[in-house]
Formats: structure tokens, C-alpha cells, sequence
């Protein structure tokens, strides 16, 4: 209950900026609802009118001024009716205009989450949060003004259709609502097993995609092992079942839509009988008893429309709940601006820094503590697991340490604007992520203005210039989704120039030498030197020939800092070091 | 692409023998159609007798008898509707559930290129929508379309009827109405597919910007995402407006005609013949009735036009894929059933074989080398060289261009293609399981493979230590992608499946996945025990598994550059040297 009001209030709370919407709405919405309860009122008037000149033959023979005025009454009821009919155009409006604004603030609110955040919530599960939780019908947009508006606008019609029937004969209104509930009753008893049917095929349906997407993808080896006709008998199985639920789903959906349809002729049974017998009584007149009838045609729907309010409540409130969850979730090192601001990037220190994902994890370094100065290119190196990547995302600030500080020119990197701290250094991911748009928008995308110079010459240094003038349209050329695909070396390369671009203080590289060869290598780092000599670089790397580049070797294993130094050195130094590089070099002796 | 064209006697033609089979569903939920559309016009009617007959009789007895008609007509046609929809929407799933199993079954069979070119979302769309829209035409979308179409044409027999010159004078406004809905539907039609082009494109920005999060994060382009994101939200808010405003005002115009327009008109032309007795009270009651009855049928048919387009469009794809033909109808074509009996005792040969995925784009050229029974074969070089290709030619998954090979001297395309791959154990780089339990994916739903040697395979590899770990043994539940097993324990199971089998030659794509230590050197010893005894081509990236083969293949841009033992290819090869280099330091660097 408490937890239903949170969500009311956040709704009105949204509806505050759109105040004048909203009026417009509601005064829209009662117009509409009583211009629909005056047609059959005027129909009434008109059966009577005409019941009563046919007994009188003798005064009445052609349309006299009493059939002009219902004539007239009709237009301009009509007219009325076409003035306020495109108010579920507004409520659309409404909708998509929440649409827009939810998602909006909710895919900002993402945008300065750290890793905590995305450890937890998956990619697929945060698009859908955004997307279909929002627009779908019947989820939030839709419940926030169509879903609410609709029920008003149902209550209404109820409500005024009952005052006229009451109005016009007390009884009969009594005697034709009575089969209402029971047949209700029934609707809701009904639709309630539909949900749950309706699961259960859902089930059967993703369970089906999934074995077409696994056998599918596991083609060749099903080729392979010539096994394709043992193979389709599970799938034989899956349909089976997917049969029977498919059927059962049917049943129970028609038999909902017949109880549906035909919920008002029961109704209108009894107007027939009880209607029937007070106009042979003169109880009622012919108008009367055909305006039962239309009215109790028209509330049918909007009564059982009604609870669908609840229906779809619900509903929106679990989304609304998953967007304030996206929102509520801690950021562990909240930005606070107005921090300390450097210019240059002088000293680079690690003080016995410990990190992991959670305190239930055990720790991915272990106080590790080390130092770089400017212009110092150091190769993280060690087995898979060792942290090294680990370094990278402490360093930009992406991952914040248990224990132990991070330092940037003696200033614990806490105490740094991280915005400003971040326009300084250049990332280029293990995996090159590449956004769709063209070539020339993503090695750009860091900046806002870029030189045509510093353009073409980070071009040359990724090597990249002669295989982009392969393309038909050059840099403008589209990557990514419907674009042309790139090899891994080429989208790498492609983030290096990207983050070259930035002119960057401080460079990180995370492995990504594996898709340059030997030769693109050694002239991406003599290119590098040439160009950006001032340049502090971290790579990490599984690649031992990337050593030559280097000035020194940062040697980690499972968490350890084990060796820092000249790889000359350390190689002498320390066992572990000469165990891991010759290890993997033995062979070649 | 997807045009009313598509709607064809040929479609309807590969259809009709699912329908055939069908038959007695089809007959009598067509039957039922028939009566209940009728029946659905009578309650009009009965209102109309009772105002013109009971009324002025003041005849009690014959309302019962009206009222008891009109509660027989309802109960009656609900009857019919609900067993009409039951059974062609049975007829509906069968005929489904008969196309994807025909799907599945032809998907199988097809050639690996096929697999290549599509992909796997798309091959599930075939499968899974397109029947889908197939079954609509067999179950709301028939009743809706038949059963209001001949709900309409009923009404339009009763008001002529009743009164022939008044209702040949509406049609003139019925026919306007009409045209103008049909117009109005496929003008919004464009407009609703753009909004769901736009929302796609929505989805697919949060997906990307979510995904590349710690690059926006680390260039500071918060705002810059977020400006693209507005925009295209913006686009879509405008256009779901302009659409849906354009739609509403079009149904007000249309309550105004129905409601207003038609009742002045009825008044104007019933009212005097009603005051001279010529018209009844009940006529004028019918014809209001049915005038605000008539065009529902209409707009829900209107509003199915695209849906029947789909499914036909879906009918057209689905009947596409099932003519293809599958790769043992072309291995049968090609050989006239003329097999040669598979003997491998001497050699696989390689000879001149060149081979293209692509027009001009040649991934093989040429390839020249053997294979002795019992040897264990490398393939090195670099991504993209032609290792894969080569060992994928040797499976016959893609035909030669042009060469062949030879196994003791005959062509493999002259053998059986089953019995052939029965001869070859796979064992891909990327593990790859089934749904299922660990049996089923060791023996492929093989049921002649029995428990036993299951577990002899797994004790082989050096995996039955970790079937006994688990709780339900060899029944234990593969999670979708082998979650609950480590990347160590796949590669194990992927080694079992491939031996269980007896293959007389093994193929190995050696795996590159990040394992520990402990778990590659068990995987190592694996691979050593299982390829002990059997002839074994291996594609290794990591130089230092394979130096100890019989023979090294260096592949390089399609071509065999080299090839011989490890020394041998030091001393002979710059490039295999540079390739060992790129792997390893050399010697002097590191000291």
C-alpha cells in the first residue's frame, strides 16, 4: 500500500510540469463523455416524437417544425462532438511526450554510473528498462495519461449513462443492472487464468528460440557428428509442448472474447423481457425502451474496462519501480566538482592499493604500490588474471580502490576534478568499441574541434590512411550497426587514433597489440615517439616482443606487484620474471 | 519488398495440400462462419418486430416469444463463434507446427554456406515469425476478414430489403466512407512503420551508448550522447503525434457521418413516409441500427490489410527456404548414388585445391600437402590465412573451386557425405553445447551410444572427476551456454564428444580462451591422450602446443608458404621465423 502511494506521488509529481495538458484533458474528457450519453437521449425523443404524430394522422403528414428541432439537436450535438472527438490525440501526446522526458532523465541518470552499477545490471536489462518498460502498452507512458484518462472517461460514461436511466424509469435501470456482476464475475475469473496460461506459452515460445539458436550456431558440429535427424527430436518434443499450450491459450482467449462480446446482449435480454412488458403497460414509451437498450450497450465495455486501471496500474508501477531502482543505486565515488585542477600530469604513484569487485570477491591487487614520471612507457605484464587491466581502470578512475590512494602529482586522485583529469589522457579499450556513424565521427568523437592536420597525421600514425582510401566513401564511411565491417585490426587501430585525437597526457592502452603485427607495431610506437614525445603511456599486454618499446616492466601476478623496473634488470633479479618470459619462450631455443 | 504481389495463386497453390490435410477443420469452422455471421444480423430485427408487432397488439405472449427467439439466436451464435474460432485455430497450429518442424528439418540439412551468409536471428525470424504470421491467416485474421465481410454484405441484403431506395441512396455515403478509410489506412500504415523504424533506432542507440558506457565516461561526451538521443526521441514523439492526431481526427469525422449525418438522413427521408404508414417505426429502428453497426466489419478488415500482407509475404520466405535444396539432394544429384567404400589406410592428399566464399576473392590458392595416416598435422599463420577454410573443405562444409582431395586415392566428393564426416571427430574452437544434459550433448542424442562408453570417454580425457563432482552425474542440466560449467570443463566435454565416436581422424581448432595453468595443462594432456592414436590435424595459435608435431603447414595469405618439422622450418622459413619472433622473445633480448 505504502509502496502504491510512492508511485502515485511520483506520477503526480511528473503530471506537475504539465498542468495545463492536464486540464485541457479532464475538461475534454467529461465534455466527450456527456455529448456520448445525449445521442440515445435524442433518438429517445425522436421515437416518441414520431410514435406520437403517427397515432395522429390527421395533424401530422410531412416533417414539421418538431422534427426539424431534433434534426437541428442532432447537428449540433454532432458538431460538438466532432469539435472534442480528437481529444485522444491529446492523450497520445501526452504519452509519448512522458515517453520522451522518462527516458531521457533515466538514460542520463545510467550515464554517471560506475562499474558497481553495470556489474550488476546487464546491457539488455538496462535497454529494456528504457524502451519497452516505458513505451510498451500498456507500461508507464501509457498508464501515466492514457491509462488514467481512459478510466476516468469510462467512469464518467458509466455514471452519467446510469443517471439518465435512472432518470428516465428507476426500475428498469434496477431490473437490467442486476445481470451485470454475475456476467463480471465470470470475465474476471476467466482472465485471471488467461495471465497465467499465457505464461506458460511465453515459456514455450522462448524455449524455442533458444534451441533454434543453439542449433543454429552449432551447425558444423551437429554436420559434423551427421547426428541431424537424432538431433530434431527434441525440437520435436519442444513443439509438442509448445502445441498444447498454444491451444490451451486459444481456448481460454476465445472463450474470454465470447463472454466479451456477447456480455450486452445478455443485458439487452433483459430490457426485452422487463422493457417489452412496461411498453405493452404503457409503463414506458417506445423512445424509452430503445434508449435502454442503446445505453446498456454502451456502458458494457466501459465497465469492464474499468478494472483494467488496476491491470495496467500495476504493471506501470513495476516499471516505475525499475526506473527508480536505476536511479537509487550508489555511485561509490560520487563526482564533486570544483576539485583540484592540474595542467600537467607530472608523477603517477600507486600506494598500496588493494581492489575487487565486492567484499565477497577476493582482491584482484594486493598493495600494490608503485611510481611513473612524465613521458615513462610502462608494459604491464603477467598471466591472465593478474590484474593488469585492473591498473587501468584504477588510473582513469573508472574503478575506485578498497585501499590504499591512487596519486597524481603527489594529489590523491579523490581529490581531482575527474572531468577535467579525464580530457587528459587517452583509453583505447581491449575491446574496440566503435559507435555507429562514420569513420571521421568516431576517431573525432573526443573532440568537439579538431585540426585538419592533427586529423591526418593521427590517421598515419594508426596506419590507416591508404586502407580508408580503399573505401567508397572514405572516412565517411559508416561502422557499426547497417555499416561495413571492419577487421578487429582495423576498428583497434581506429580506436587508437581516437584516442590519440585527445592529444592526451597519459595514454592506456589495454592489450591491444594482439591485432597490429610486427611491423605495424614497431612503426606505431617509432610514429608515437616522433609525434607525442612527451607522451606517459601504460600498455598492458600478452605480447613479450612489445618489451622493445618500453622503458619499463610492471610484472604482476595474481594480484601481486612483483617487479618493477628495466626489463635488462629485473630479468636477473627476479626468478618469477625470468620464469614467466622464458617460460613461454623455451621452446623457440 | 513486401507488396500486395506477393498475394498469388502459386502461394496459395503451396498451401493448399497443409489445408487439404486439414480439411474437415476448415470445412466446418468455414460452416460455422456462414450461420454465425447471420445470426449476428437477427437482434436488430427482433427490436424492429417488437416496436412494429408486440407493441401495438399489446400482445404479452408474443414478446415471450420474441425474447425467447432472441436469447435461442444468442446463445446459438456464441455457440458457433466459439467453436468456429477453436477449430481454425487448431487447423492454424497444426499447419504451424507441421511448417517449422519442415523448417527445422530443411535448415538442418542445408549447406554450411547457407549459415554463412544468414544470420541466426534472421534464421530464427523464418522460423518463429514468419510461421507465426502464417497461423494468423488461419485464425483471427479468416474469421475477422470472412465473417465481418459477410457480416457487412448481410446487412446490405436486409436494408435493401426492408427499403430499396433509401439504402440505394446511402450506399452513395457508404462508398465515400469506404475509400476514404482504405486511403486512410495505408497513408498511416507509412506513418506507424516509421515510428517503429524509429523506435529500433532508439533501442539500438541505449544499447550501444550502454555498451561503450566507460568510452563516453573516459572522453567526457556525456552530453554529446545524450544531444543524439533527444533528437531521435524528439523525432519520434513528433511523429507519433502527427500520426496519431491525423488518426483520431479522422474517427471523428467518421462518428460524425455515422452518428449524425446518417441519422438526419434517415429522419429527412423516413419521417414523412413514417407519418403516411408507409414506413414502419421498427424499419426506421433497424435502419439506425444497422447504419451504426455497418462500417465496424469494415474497419476491422481495413485494419487487417497489412496483417494479410505480412503473411504473405511470410508464405513467400517460408516456401522459399523449403524448396531450397538440401546438401545431401545435391550430394545424391552430383554422384548418382555411385559411392566409393571409405578406406583410409596410406594418405590425405591436398591437390591444387583453391577455393572462394566470395566471387575473386580466392582464400585458398592453390594448396598443395599430405596427410599420413597416423601423423599429427599443424596449421599455422595468421587470422584470415586459409586454416579454418582448409579443414572446413576437408568436412565438405563448402565444395572445391577447383583441385581436390584425396583420401588413398579417391576423391572425398565420391564417398557418402555421412559416412565420410562419420570418419572425422571435430573439436571447434569455440566449445559448443547444446541444450541438455551432459549425456546429450557427449553423444548428440545418439541413443546407440550408450552410458557406458560415455563414461569411457570421460574418464579418457580426464573428465570423469568433475562428472563425479556434480550431483546428477552425466543428467546434470547444461545452463544456455554452459554458464554453470568453466571454460576447462567445455573444452573436456567438446574432447568426449569427440572421441565417443571413434573418429579415425580428429580435427582440432585449438582453443585460445583464457584458461588458468592448472586447467591448460590438463587440457593439454588431453589432447595428447585423445590424439595418440588416431591421424590428427590440428590449427594451433599458440606456436609452442605444436612444435612437436610431425609436420608444421605455414599458411600466409592462402597460400602454404612452408612447411615441414619446427627445425626444419627455423632453418628454412624468415617468415616462420618472424612468426615464432612476433610469439616469443628472441633469444638475446631475453638474456
Amino acid at each position: 500500500m505504502k509502496h502504491n502511494i510512492r508511485n502515485i506521488k511520483w506520477i503526480i509529481n511528473e503530471w506537475r510540469s504539465h498542468k495545463l495538458m492536464l486540464s485541457l484533458l479532464l475538461f475534454l474528457t467529461l465534455v466527450s463523455a456527456s455529448v456520448t450519453v445525449t445521442f440515445p437521449l435524442i433518438i429517445k425523443k425522436l421515437l416518441d416524437t414520431l410514435q406520437y404524430m403517427v397515432e395522429r394522422p390527421e395533424i401530422y403528414s410531412d416533417i414539421g417544425p418538431e422534427l426539424w428541432a431534433i434534426i437541428w439537436l442532432f447537428i449540433i450535438v454532432g458538431l460538438v462532438k466532432l469539435t472534442v472527438s480528437t481529444y485522444p490525440g491529446f492523450r497520445s501526446l501526452m504519452n509519448t511526450t512522458f515517453e520522451y522526458v522518462l527516458r531521457i532523465r533515466y538514460f542520463s541518470e545510467i550515464l554517471k554510473k560506475d562499474f558497481n552499477f553495470f556489474n550488476i545490471f546487464r546491457t539488455g536489462d538496462l535497454v529494456t528498462r528504457l524502451t519497452s518498460d516505458i513505451t510498451d502498452f500498456p507500461k508507464i507512458a501509457w498508464f501515466m495519461c492514457s491509462g488514467i484518462f481512459r478510466s476516468l472517461e469510462s467512469f464518467t460514461k458509466i455514471m452519467f449513462c446510469i443517471a439518465a436511466m435512472f432518470y428516465l424509469n428507476w426500475q428498469l435501470t434496477m431490473l437490467t443492472l442486476i445481470p451485470l456482476p454475475i456476467m463480471m464475475i465470470i470475465f474476471y475469473i476467466t482472465s485471471n487464468k488467461l495471465h497465467n496460461s499465457f505464461k506458460k506459452n511465453q515459456e514455450a515460445i522462448s524455449e524455442i528460440n533458444n534451441q533454434l539458436e543453439m542449433s543454429f550456431s552449432g551447425i558444423k558440429i551437429i554436420k559434423a557428428f551427421v547426428c541431424e535427424n537424432k538431433y530434431k527430436r527434441f525440437f520435436t518434443d519442444t513443439l509438442s509442448k509448445r502445441f498444447k499450450t498454444e491451444i490451451r491459450l486459444v481456448t481460454l482467449n476465445t472463450r474470454i472474447r465470447m463472454i466479451y462480446e456477447y456480455i450486452d446482449y445478455f443485458a439487452q435480454i433483459a430490457v426485452i423481457v422487463f422493457g417489452g412488458i412496461m411498453v405493452v403497460t404503457n409503463d414506458i414509451t417506445i423512445g424509452t425502451f430503445f434508449a435502454f437498450y442503446t445505453f446498456l450497450s454502451m456502458i458494457i465495455y466501459p465497465i469492464l474496462d474499468l478494472p483494467q486501471l488496476f491491470v495496467s496500474g500495476k504493471q506501470a508501477f513495476v516499471n516505475i519501480d525499475r526506473l527508480e531502482e536505476i536511479k537509487n543505486y550508489p555511485i561509490a565515488k560520487p563526482v564533486i566538482p570544483a576539485k583540484n585542477k592540474l595542467s600537467k600530469i607530472e608523477t603517477i604513484s600507486f600506494e598500496d592499493v588493494s581492489f575487487s569487485y565486492s567484499k565477497d570477491e577476493i582482491n584482484i591487487l594486493n598493495n600494490v604500490s608503485f611510481n611513473t614520471k612524465k613521458g615513462e612507457r610502462a608494459i604491464i605484464i603477467g598471466p591472465i588474471g593478474a590484474g593488469k587491466s585492473t591498473i587501468l581502470g584504477l588510473l582513469t578512475g573508472l574503478l575506485t580502490p578498497q585501499k590504499g590512494v591512487i596519486k597524481i602529482n603527489g594529489i590523491p586522485l579523490d581529490e581531482i576534478d575527474l572531468v577535467d583529469f579525464r580530457e587528459k589522457i587517452g583509453y583505447v579499450p581491449q575491446e574496440p568499441f566503435l559507435f555507429t556513424g562514420s569513420i571521421k565521427d568516431n576517431i573525432i568523437f573526443g573532440k568537439d574541434s579538431v585540426s585538419d592536420d592533427l586529423y591526418r597525421s593521427v590517421l598515419d600514425i594508426v596506419q590507416m590512411k591508404r586502407e580508408i582510401q580503399l573505401f567508397k566513401e572514405q572516412d565517411s564511411t559508416r561502422v557499426g550497426q547497417r555499416g561495413v565491417t571492419l577487421s578487429g585490426g582495423q576498428k583497434q587501430r581506429l580506436a587508437i587514433a581516437r584516442a590519440l585525437l585527445r592529444q592526451p597526457q597519459i595514454l592506456f592502452f589495454d592489450d591491444i597489440t594482439a591485432s597490429l603485427d610486427a611491423d605495424n607495431e614497431e612503426n606505431l610506437w617509432n610514429d608515437i615517439s616522433k609525434q607525442f614525445g612527451e607522451i606517459t603511456c601504460f600498455i598492458v599486454s600478452h605480447r613479450l616482443s612489445t618489451i622493445r618499446y618500453v622503458d619499463n616492466v610492471i610484472f604482476l601476478d595474481s594480484g601481486y606487484l612483483i617487479a618493477k623496473g628495466q626489463h635488462d634488470l629485473i630479468i636477473k633479479q627476479y626468478p618469477e620474471y625470468r620464469n614467466f618470459v622464458t617460460g613461454s619462450r623455451q621452446i623457440s631455443s | 519488398m513486401e507488396k500486395k504481389k506477393f498475394i498469388n495463386f502459386k502461394m496459395i497453390k503451396e498451401l493448399t495440400p497443409y489445408i487439404k490435410k486439414e480439411r474437415w477443420l476448415f470445412l466446418s469452422g468455414l460452416t460455422m462462419m456462414l450461420i454465425t455471421s447471420t445470426l449476428r444480423l437477427i437482434d436488430p430485427l427482433i427490436i424492429g418486430h417488437i416496436v412494429d408487432k408486440v407493441v401495438p397488439d399489446n400482445d404479452i405472449g408474443k414478446l415471450y416469444q420474441f425474447a425467447g427467439l432472441f436469447v435461442t439466436v444468442i446463445v446459438l451464435s456464441g455457440l458457433l463463434t466459439y467453436y468456429q474460432v477453436i477449430l481454425l485455430s487448431k487447423m492454424g497450429i497444426k499447419i504451424v507446427t507441421r511448417l517449422k518442424m519442415q523448417m527445422f528439418d530443411k535448415f538442418l540439412h542445408l549447406p554450411v554456406g547457407y549459415f554463412d551468409h544468414n544470420p541466426v536471428g534472421e534464421l530464427i525470424a523464418r522460423v518463429e515469425s514468419d510461421c507465426e504470421n502464417v497461423r494468423q491467416l488461419f485464425s483471427d485474421l479468416s474469421v475477422t476478414i470472412f465473417g465481418n465481410l459477410l457480416f457487412f454484405l448481410g446487412m446490405l441484403i436486409v436494408m435493401f430489403l426492408r427499403h430499396f431506395n433509401v439504402t440505394l441512396l446511402l450506399l452513395i455515403p457508404i462508398s465515400i466512407i469506404i475509400i476514404s478509410l482504405f486511403l486512410l489506412v495505408s497513408y498511416l500504415g507509412k506513418f506507424y512503420r516509421k515510428i517503429r523504424e524509429l523506435n529500433s533506432q532508439i533501442t539500438g542507440i541505449i544499447t550501444e551508448y550502454i555498451q561503450g558506457i566507460s568510452i563516453i565516461q573516459l572522453f567526457n561526451q556525456q552530453k554529446r550522447v545524450i544531444s543524439i538521443l533527444d533528437d531521435k526521441s524528439k523525432i519520434k514523439r513528433n511523429t507519433d503525434a502527427r500520426a496519431t492526431f491525423t488518426e483520431y481526427s479522422f474517427w471523428g469525422l467518421f462518428g460524425f457521418l455515422i452518428e449524425t449525418v446518417f441519422i438526419v438522413i434517415l429522419i429527412y427521408l423516413l419521417a414523412p413516409q413514417i407519418l403516411l404508414g408507409l414506413v414502419t417505426l421498427g424499419t426506421l429502428i433497424v435502419f439506425i441500427q444497422y447504419t451504426q453497426r455497418i462500417f465496424w466489419p469494415l474497419i476491422m478488415v481495413s485494419e487487417n490489410i497489412n496483417q494479410i500482407q505480412r503473411a504473405f509475404a511470410s508464405i513467400y520466405r517460408i516456401f522459399n527456404i523449403l524448396n531450397l535444396s538440401s546438401e545431401y539432394d545435391v550430394d545424391k544429384g552430383n554422384e548418382k548414388h555411385k559411392y566409393q567404400p571409405i578406406r583410409f589406410d596410406n594418405l590425405i592428399e591436398f591437390r591444387n585445391v583453391s577455393f572462394q566464399y566470395k566471387e575473386d576473392e580466392l582464400i585458398l590458392n592453390n594448396i598443395n600437402f599430405c596427410i599420413k595416416k597416423g601423423e599429427k598435422v599443424a596449421l599455422v599463420g595468421a587470422s584470415g590465412s586459409g586454416k579454418t577454410t582448409t579443414i572446413s573443405l576437408l568436412c565438405r562444409f563448402y565444395n572445391i573451386l577447383s583441385g581436390g582431395i584425396y583420401v588413398d586415392g579417391i576423391h572425398i566428393n565420391d564417398f557418402d557425405l555421412k559416412e565420410w564426416r562419420k570418419k572425422i571427430g571435430l573439436v571447434l574452437q569455440d566449445v559448443y553445447l547444446f541444450p541438455g544434459d551432459i549425456r546429450e550433448n557427449i553423444r548428440i542424442y545418439d541413443d546407440t551410444i550408450v552410458d557406458e562408453k560415455i563414461f569411457e570417454a570421460l574418464e579418457y580425457v580426464g573428465a570423469s572427476e568433475m562428472i563425479t563432482r556434480l550431483k546428477n552425474g552425466i543428467a546434470t542440466e547444461i545452463m544456455e551456454r554452459g554458464q554453470n560449467l568453466s571454460v576447462g570443463e567445455k573444452q573436456l566435454l567438446s574432447f568426449a564428444r569427440a572421441i565417443v565416436f571413434d573418429p579415425e581422424i580428429i580435427i582440432l581448432d585449438e582453443a585460445t580462451a583464457s584458461v588458468d595453468v592448472l586447467t591448460e595443462k590438463k587440457i593439454q594432456k588431453a589432447m595428447d591422450k585423445i590424439l595418440e592414436q588416431k591421424t590428427a590435424i590440428i590449427i594451433a595459435h599458440r606456436l609452442s602446443s605444436v612444435i612437436h608435431s610431425d609436420k608444421i603447414i605455414f599458411f600466409h595469405n592462402g597460400n602454404i608458404i612452408a612447411a615441414g618439422t619446427h627445425n626444419q622450418l627455423l632453418n628454412e622459413s624468415n617468415e616462420y621465423k618472424k612468426l615464432v619472433n612476433l610469439q616469443f622473445l628472441s633469444h638475446k633480448e631475453a638474456g
